[in-house]
């Protein structure tokens, strides 16, 4: 019996919500990058330890700011989400590999400001509200997606 | 046709982020020299300070605290700071403020190139606090009530590692901080949370802290730090990290380890410095951020 799944994307306005969720996520990030790069102060609203985290060792990999790779990450996010919002099945499987890597940084980065610098930045909070979301959805899609998959064996029965 | 709709969002999205982005950017960078206006004015009267616009430390002046070009009565703090041997062949003065996040970027790098160049560096450091940096002239003020006994750099050198923390007037060095405590002191940020935690450094550094506490509110101290800012507006300097080598008004684009040690290389061989053309460029930044602007 074969596993293999003729309906691979099967709500794909759960992309098009993921594909807004990265470009807000994308905005956050270069609003980041640019602040770093002005070496402005990030002025925090509900926590207090924006410049505490924005200027740490950790806000810079080999001189790049975080905020640039969060850019890029959201950005392939978001063009993934787009491909499989159109029907793009092979879209599906790399946005998923994706989400898991953007949600293993920021799970690393919510520990690095818990319990490295104890400090957490507002921008820093929202950017991983965004990938859990992401992450969210993509899980909620992974299983509707199994929920309704139809074994093609079967596809082709119906089709005679 | 329907293959080329997801190509063209992305396209669409990627070039608003990336136009939005330089946008942003260029607006930040043109906001900041408008925060320059106006300078304030140069501080005619300070007393007992005499300030000479044109004369930043270079190595033929002699900058031993006795005679320096910027002097103070003989019994208040040392006239000019400075690390390293006298008879260097370059001499690097910062104007710094210990509450700017770019001052405290390139501090680490001038302490590396302290440790690269040894005896053929020396470190002027003067006081630069910018107006809206609220601790930032109570910090100076630590420095130099620290340097009444003897431990300026010390002192400096504290500050500056611990800038990030007592900016918010948290004070992580104390083994006695506890959460609770540290979450108080992020509620009240205020400048008596600040004067706690440099009293504690001041403890840790092994000062006499009641003396500590009386010199940093007294005017020799006061007159000091203004004896510096007054030095600096004449300089028409307006913002921080400023750094002269050898007399050179470094532009902000060389302050970084690199930057430096170019400009290091080239003092020593004799060559021309790279240097800042005009008053400080506004626009201008460094890996180590834009520099802070005076308001």
């Amino acid at each position: 019996m074969t596993t293999e799944s003729t309906r691979i994307v099967s709500h794909p306005k759960l992309y098009v919500l993921a594909a807004f969720i990265a470009v807000a996520g994308l905005a956050d990030s270069i609003y980041l990058m640019v602040k770093h790069l002005t070496g402005e102060d990030v002025t925090c609203v509900a926590s207090s330890g924006c410049s505490e985290v924005l200027s740490s060792a950790y806000s810079t990999v080999r001189g790049i700011p975080l905020g640039a790779f969060g850019a890029f990450g959201y950005f392939v996010a978001f063009s993934l989400a787009t491909f499989s919002a159109f029907g793009y099945a092979g879209a599906v499987i790399f946005l998923r590999l994706q989400v898991c890597c953007m949600l293993a940084v920021t799970l690393w980065l919510l520990y690095v400001q818990a319990f490295i610098l104890n400090a957490f930045c507002d921008f820093c909070l929202l950017s991983a509200g965004l990938t859990i979301s992401l992450s969210v959805i993509v899980t909620i899609e992974y299983f509707m997606e199994r929920k309704h998959r139809v074994p093609a064996n079967q596809e082709v029965a119906r089709e005679l | 046709m329907r293959h080329y709709f997801p190509i063209a969002i992305i396209g669409a999205v990627l070039l608003l982020a990336i136009g939005g982005g330089l946008l942003f950017l260029k607006l930040k960078q043109e906001q900041q020299p408008s925060e320059t206006s106006p300078i304030p004015p140069v501080v005619q009267n300070t007393p007992a300070v005499s300030v000479t616009p044109t004369a930043p430390v270079t190595p033929t002046e002699d900058a031993t605290p006795a005679a320096t070009a910027t002097s103070v009565e003989a019994r208040e703090p040392e006239a000019l700071h400075v690390r390293g041997k006298g008879d260097a062949p370059v001499t690097l003065e910062e104007y710094g403020d210990f509450q700017c996040q770019p001052c405290g970027r390139l501090y680490p790098v001038l302490k590396g190139l302290e440790h690269e160049y040894g005896d053929r560096l020396r470190v002027v450091f003067r006081h630069m606090p910018l107006h809206k940096h609220e601790h930032a002239p109570l910090a100076a003020r630590a420095a130099e009530a620290a340097g009444l006994q003897g431990h300026f750099w010390e002192m400096h050198d504290m500050l500056y590692e611990n800038s990030l923390r007592w900016t918010k007037g948290v004070d992580t060095v104390g083994p006695e901080t506890t959460p609770s405590r540290r979450m108080q002191s992020n509620l009240l940020a205020m400048d008596i949370e600040v004067r706690d935690v440099f009293f504690r450094y001041a403890d840790i550094l092994k000062l006499d802290v009641e003396r500590f506490k009386q010199d940093l509110d007294s005017e020799a101290v006061r007159a000091r730090v203004e004896s510096d800012r007054a030095r600096g507006l004449a300089l028409g300097i307006d913002r921080t990290p400023t750094v002269y080598l050898n007399g050179h008004h470094l532009p902000y684009t060389a302050l970084t380890a690199e930057g430096l040690h170019k400009a290091m290389e080239a003092a020593l061989a004799g060559k021309p410095i790279e240097e800042e053309t005009g008053s400080p460029s506004p626009g201008g930044t460094s890996p180590i951020g834009t520099p802070r602007t005076t308001k």
